[in-house]
């Protein structure tokens, strides 16, 4: 963690972003980045922010999974065969229940090492009420070899 | 200077990037929003808008020939887009109105050839880096600045968040 960097080479940034968009009720979401890592290599989300605009109907925000915020940006890990339907529960995510900004904590990235497909995803998990949300982030993928 | 491990896990680019959008006539679309906290530091080192297309709202007020783009007098901003950096800015309010940081446009009487796409711009890049180091939260929107064009165009950039920049 406190050695000198001797190669760029081997780190490399991805972008994790969507710019302000409508995102239809009942678990839709907009898939931003689906990033591959094999046995080895780490992948990192240091920072990752979500701006939750706005509903954009007058209605109830019951929410499809009580366990999950009414909007999150997450992080999925396996398999994707589609997207339009609850795909069961994200390895990271961070969200709001109501208009506003969060973002994670850069001190405490979520840190991925097993080998697989990750898919970052924005979620609207309102039952009936379709929102207005951004996300701007970056995920960086270590290889050590 | 050597680069250790930790610093370079204190600084992060952070994309601005808008595919292709058709924004129409007086209206926006915020691209990216970063929350900066005290002491970090945010840098907008790269920033480019490219209108591909122009479309008349109008059928009778086409493009190019005798057609004129003509500017929303009521926004504060000139040209027929402007990119702004606004600070605790609502997405869905004016962002002309809004305390921006820095906003670029392209210039109201460029004409969109027929046959050809306009010129990409940048105000922003390199030396010309802008440095933000006010708490806040920091919004990068587009505004199409016309009333009688919708536009298709191209947001990218670079905001670089420091953390734990040197004293």
């Amino acid at each position: 963690m406190n050695g000198f960097v001797t190669s760029l080479e081997s780190v490399a940034d991805c972008a994790i972003s969507t710019p302000l968009v409508r995102v239809p009720a009942r678990h839709v979401g907009v898939i931003m980045a689906q990033i591959s890592i094999e046995k080895g290599q780490k992948l990192s989300v240091r920072y990752m922010g979500i701006h939750f605009a706005k509903f954009l109907r007058i209605g109830g925000i019951s929410k499809l999974n009580t366990a999950l915020p009414t909007v999150y940006a997450a992080v999925y890990h396996g398999n994707f065969e589609k997207f339009g339907s609850p795909t069961g529960r994200p390895v990271g995510y961070i969200g709001l229940d109501y208009p506003g900004y969060a973002s994670m904590d850069p001190a405490t990235p979520f840190e991925f090492r097993l080998p697989g497909v990750y898919s970052f995803a924005l979620v609207n998990n309102a039952a009936s009420n379709d929102i207005a949300a951004l996300v701007t982030g970056a995920a960086r993928v270590t290889d050590p070899r | 200077m050597l680069l250790t491990e930790q610093r370079l896990n204190t600084v992060i680019d952070l994309p601005i990037a808008l595919p292709v959008t058709k924004v129409q006539a007086g209206d926006w679309i915020t691209v990216a929003t970063v929350e900066l906290i005290a002491p970090a530091k945010l840098t907008l080192s790269q920033l480019q808008a490219h209108i591909v297309l122009m479309e008349a709202v109008s059928a009778s007020d086409p493009c190019g020939g005798l057609g004129k783009n003509e500017i929303n007098e009521d926004f504060i901003a000139g040209g027929l887009i402007a990119v702004f950096i606004a600070k605790n800015a609502a997405p869905d309010s004016r962002p002309d109105l809004q305390p921006y940081s820095e906003a670029m446009s392209v210039p109201s009487n460029f004409e969109l050839a027929p046959d050809s796409t306009a010129p990409v711009f940048s105000s922003r890049a390199g030396s010309d880096a802008l440095v933000l180091a006010e708490s806040g939260l920091y919004s990068i929107t587009v505004l199409n600045n016309t009333v009688n064009r919708n536009i298709h165009v191209s947001v990218n950039g670079i905001l670089t968040i420091d953390l734990d920049p040197p004293a």
